[in-house]
């Protein structure tokens, strides 16, 4: 079990693997968006914890499509599917894998964005912990799209028309978090995106394994 | 109908008819084909 | 129910449905505009009031529509049953089209009552985020090659999003209260004259029959086309 995982997280982060790629991404997307909008560091901070948001999922998105892909080009999910570890656990592996390779990476990235877009330290630890809570959802609801495009040929193209709509609340969470903490108005946001996250987390995987199973067989 | 906002108005109930319209078609004439296309295999199957 | 569940006992209900369904959808939506083009005008939105016949119904026969997809989903997806992923293939299209008429309709009632062509209303912008789901469903239906895969794919997407979908409602609505203080007119809200009812109501029924009926027409339509489609292989 932690084979698999450990597998996985080493080939996403050797050079020029998807955690580098995901990284990079997401950096130079918070990039253009000061190109895009203006420089005024007010009105940055303002916009940081949607802008990072977004970036970030996107990012994620942009590893998703080969999540399950290579292991079901190989073979090798066809030789999981039959190991005793259930197809859930599998999925959940791989989602896990997902994020310590993307997720995790983007969060402990984003204060220094989060401080290039002029966010106070406080504005930075909200940003910081929301995506250390609601990145594991963009992973696991990532993973069901990863699922159902399994046998689609160029599933990268609707993977994102699939996921992004179910991540709506993750982004309006997340990025309500650092709201909180500039406009002073407590509004609840972390809750809600814990609890989110962790209802994406838990069922997650069943809808994964069943998608995966669907395209397993022949 | 009058007022500063009736375009507003006939615009909502022209697209609406309009696309209303469209789906009722394309439902329709999509069903007589299939139709017509099995009984046309039928047909051909049973001379 | 599960009677029905067979093409042939299927076609026939719906072929002695159809005229029943046909007329009363006729005769509905005929009274809901004969009613709802004579009202009043309301004193704070004047004419526009009458966009709501159009708007409201819209979007709840888009709602409708993703629920009874997902339920034919659920049904398709547990009893392996191809009427049923039938079913929920022909819902999404339809569903889709008045997503995108709520969507129009709530444009156009937008720009005389809030001064623009789209406001980041609750409403509206989770019955976008519902027309991006519906267009997803129906990618993912197109994209998958062999169709028993494709059916099931689609039917675990439709149920995962109708778990999100309250969610994202509940989100969306979160996220309105945190940008925007004052509340905008709302549509259906309690308080609705009498006047405004009857045809509301009409409207919502006539909408919501035109749906079954053209639901029911695209789900014979296929099973006619996957007969044709058995016939020409027997015979090739």
């Amino acid at each position: 079990m932690s084979a698999l995982l450990l597998r996985d997280v080493r080939l996403a982060a050797r050079a020029g693997g998807s955690a580098m790629l995901a990284l990079a991404f997401f950096a130079g997307v918070a990039t253009l968006v000061p190109l895009g909008v203006g420089a005024e560091l007010p009105r940055l901070a303002r916009i940081a914890g949607g802008v990072l948001w977004v970036a970030a999922v996107l990012a994620a998105l942009l590893a998703l499509d080969r999540l399950f892909q290579a292991d079901f080009e190989d073979g090798s999910l066809d030789l999981l599917a039959l190991s005793p570890l259930s197809l859930e656990a599998v999925a959940a592996i791989k989602a896990s894998a997902h994020w310590l390779a993307t997720g995790l990476p983007l969060t402990l990235l984003s204060p220094l964005l989060g401080v290039m877009f002029g966010l106070p330290p406080r504005a930075l630890l909200a940003l910081f912990v929301s995506l250390l809570l609601g990145t594991p959802a963009v992973s696991a609801l990532g993973a069901v799209g990863a699922g159902l495009t399994l046998s689609v040929r160029r599933g990268g193209l609707i993977l994102p028309l699939i996921v992004l709509p179910l991540l709506a609340p993750a982004v309006i969470f997340g990025a309500g978090a650092v709201l909180e903490v500039l406009d002073g108005i407590p509004n609840g946001a972390l809750g809600l995106l814990g609890a989110f996250s962790f209802c994406a987390c838990v069922l997650s995987p069943f809808a994964t394994a069943a998608a995966v199973r669907l395209n397993l067989g022949s | 109908m009058s007022g500063p906002y009736a375009a507003y108005v006939l615009a909502g109930y022209a697209v609406s008819a309009a696309a209303l319209g469209a789906a009722v078609l394309l439902t329709v004439r999509g069903w007589l084909r299939a139709r017509q296309r099995l009984a046309a295999l039928d047909a051909e199957r049973q001379p | 129910m599960l009677r029905y569940a067979n093409p042939t006992k299927f076609l026939a209900l719906s072929r002695a449905l159809r005229p029943w369904l046909a007329g009363a959808t006729v005769l509905l939506l005929g009274a809901g505009l004969a009613l709802g083009l004579r009202v009043p005008p309301d004193y704070q939105q004047g004419e526009t009031v009458k966009l709501m016949f159009l708007h409201v119904p819209a979007a709840w026969t888009a709602m409708m529509a993703y629920g009874l997809m997902a339920a034919a989903s659920l049904v398709g997806l547990v009893w392996r049953h191809p009427l049923a992923d039938q079913a929920a293939k022909a819902a999404a299209p339809l569903g889709a089209l008045f997503t995108a008429l709520g969507l129009l309709t709530g444009s156009l009632w937008g720009r005389p009552m809030w001064g623009a062509w789209w406001v980041w209303d609750g409403r509206l912008t989770s019955f976008l985020l519902l027309l991006f789901l519906y267009l997803g469903y129906i990618a993912l239906w197109n994209a998958v090659e062999d169709e028993t895969r494709a059916a099931r794919a689609a039917a675990i997407l439709a149920l995962v999003g109708a778990v999100n979908l309250p969610v994202i409602e509940f989100s969306v609505q979160w996220w309105t209260t945190l940008h925007q203080g004052e509340s905008i007119v709302r549509a259906g809200g309690p308080l609705i004259a009498g006047v405004y009812l009857w045809p509301l109501f009409l409207m919502a029924l006539g909408y919501t029959l035109l749906f079954v009926s053209l639901w029911l027409m695209r789900i014979e339509t296929a099973i006619l086309e996957r007969r044709a489609r058995t016939v020409m292989l027997e015979g090739g």
